[in-house]
């Protein structure tokens, strides 16, 4: 009887801690994007040290994670003579990134085969590595290497240098941290998710204006797996 | 059905615009005195105007340096044109052959430098059988124009470079490049002005620099699609063979029967040409069916 009281005690006690603890953290600012020290796997809760600007996000283990190619994709899509959308990606889509508590310590680095084009068109794909768009065999991949990365929120802001057909421009995109987890086999991944719109004619893609619309919807989705 | 506004975009920068600017220096030498330099000059600035206009019309203007080796094309084309049209003015007419012809070969030995300069520069191998036969066939080509005129149709050889630029274009659009087979289309519109406007003009002294200047170019275009748009070798050789058959013909047949020489000409032109465009379809119509027919 006496050790039923003693655990009831205990449960009580932690019961109103727990609350209490909620309770203060509803009232605190926004915690930084909560991104792990390196080696540590397992997601724990937001640091009290502030990182400005606030932000809330998922956490993402600190680390160098490689893309997962199998789980990850680069797809355009581009207005066809005013009417559709032509749709396509590149399946050979690789790189890696750093995930770091500080933002400023975070990379990315993307690199697709131009050459692995999908537009589930064979003969379109061959016109699409062809010199009339991408022109493969003389710039054979498209990459991007970031430059400088910002926290936005529960999210990233990224500047970096987007190289396509030759031509090398830097841009910034919003990227949105979708989250990490743990697989099966105990590696930790993680992803990330952006949307951009680029102009062909800024990368020297001119052929058919009237015809292939000018602006190019990308969407850049990739998982890493840490290292 | 009335034409889209595309469809005349594109029939202008195909045809309209290198025909008129071909045919602005066709006429300014039109009424130059006959046999004179300046004439001379004016017919290699009209083909080298045609072959510029239609290449930026088409491919669009490049900046320098330019970023893809196809911007080099219209570059090398236009110096060579320059280059020609001062030897026109200022070299001795003793000496003109020997002078165009070496200035031809180097011109020729650039051009595909420069259209293929990625490649080259990670793997020189390529280029030496790329350049060296594109270098014969321009100099044996503009070399031999004059003799084999003399002894055939005058425009002969031009009708059949518009057959040769015009089987090429059809054999890479089935590699699956519209702009090149476009580009290449339209020097054979440049071809026919020079050729067949200047034989209506009544402008026959039309000598080997002007040729020279269209073949340098179409040599550097279809280096090109060889190079980036998979046009394979067999064809180049195929065109290489059609393109010098007017010459040698007339060269060969030592001026008799000049009408039979001269049809005899453009039609091994044709046929050649005609084959490697049928086989081209032929391989491209046996490849992947995809299931839409009009895909661009």
């Amino acid at each position: 009887m006496k050790k039923l009281m003693v655990l009831a005690l205990a449960l009580t006690a932690t019961a109103t801690a727990a609350c209490n603890k909620d309770k203060a953290k509803k009232s605190e600012p926004v915690k930084p994007a909560p991104v792990q020290p390196a080696g540590d796997d397992k997601p724990t809760p937001p640091t009290d040290k502030p990182v400005t600007p606030p932000a809330a996000g998922p956490a993402i283990p600190a680390g160098t994670y490689d893309i997962d190619p199998g789980h990850s994709a680069l797809i355009w899509r581009a207005r066809h003579f005013g009417a559709g959308y032509t749709y396509g990606w590149f399946r050979d889509f690789k790189g890696s990134f750093v995930a770091d508590a500080d933002p400023a310590k975070q990379t990315i680095e993307l690199t697709a085969q131009i050459a692995s084009v999908d537009s589930a068109l064979p003969k379109r794909d061959d016109h699409l590595r062809s010199p009339d768009f991408f022109n493969a065999e003389q710039f054979p991949t498209l990459t991007f290497k970031s430059s400088k990365v910002e926290a936005a929120g529960a999210n990233l802001k990224v500047t970096g240098d987007l190289e396509l057909h030759g031509v090398k421009k830097s841009i910034t995109v919003d990227v949105t941290v979708l989250g990490s987890g743990v697989d099966p086999m105990n590696a930790t991944r993680a992803g990330y998710e952006t949307h951009l719109t680029i102009k062909r004619s800024d990368y020297g893609m001119n052929f058919m204006p009237g015809g292939i619309g000018d602006d190019i919807d990308l969407t850049i989705a990739f998982e890493g797996v840490k290292k | 059905m009335s034409p889209t506004s595309f469809q005349i975009g594109m029939g202008l920068h195909i045809v309209g615009y290198p025909a008129l600017a071909a045919t602005v220096g066709l006429v300014v030498s039109r009424v130059l005195p006959a046999g004179s330099r300046a004439r001379a000059a004016a017919l290699v600035g009209a083909a080298g105007a045609g072959l510029v206009t239609s290449h930026v019309g088409l491919a669009g203007q490049p900046p320098w340096p330019p970023i893809d080796s196809i911007g080099w094309i219209p570059i090398v084309t236009a110096a060579t044109a320059a280059t020609l049209m001062i030897a026109a003015l200022v070299v001795p007419r003793r000496a003109a052959a020997l002078v165009t012809g070496a200035l031809l070969a180097l011109a020729t030995l650039a051009a595909v430098y420069y259209a293929g300069r990625p490649t080259f520069l990670r793997s020189f191998d390529r280029y030496w059988a790329l350049a060296g036969l594109a270098t014969a066939g321009v100099v044996a080509g503009a070399g031999l124009l004059t003799a084999a005129t003399d002894r055939s149709v005058r425009p002969a050889p031009w009708v059949a470079w518009i057959v040769v630029a015009a089987g090429l274009a059809g054999c890479t659009l089935w590699s699956h490049s519209a702009l090149v087979a476009m580009l290449l289309g339209s020097a054979a519109v440049t071809a026919g002005v020079i050729g067949v406007g200047g034989a209506i003009l009544g402008v026959k002294d039309i000598g080997p620099a002007p040729a020279g200047v269209f073949m340098v170019h179409v040599a550097a275009t279809a280096s090109y699609a060889h190079l980036y748009a998979k046009l394979p070798a067999w064809v180049l050789m195929t065109a290489l063979l059609a393109a010098l058959a007017p010459i040698a013909v007339p060269v060969a047949m030592s001026g008799r029967r000049r009408l039979v020489a001269a049809a005899l000409g453009v039609l091994i032109a044709a046929g050649l040409t005609g084959l490697a465009a049928q086989r081209m379809h032929a391989k491209d119509a046996a490849s992947v069916k995809d299931a839409a027919s009009m895909y661009y």
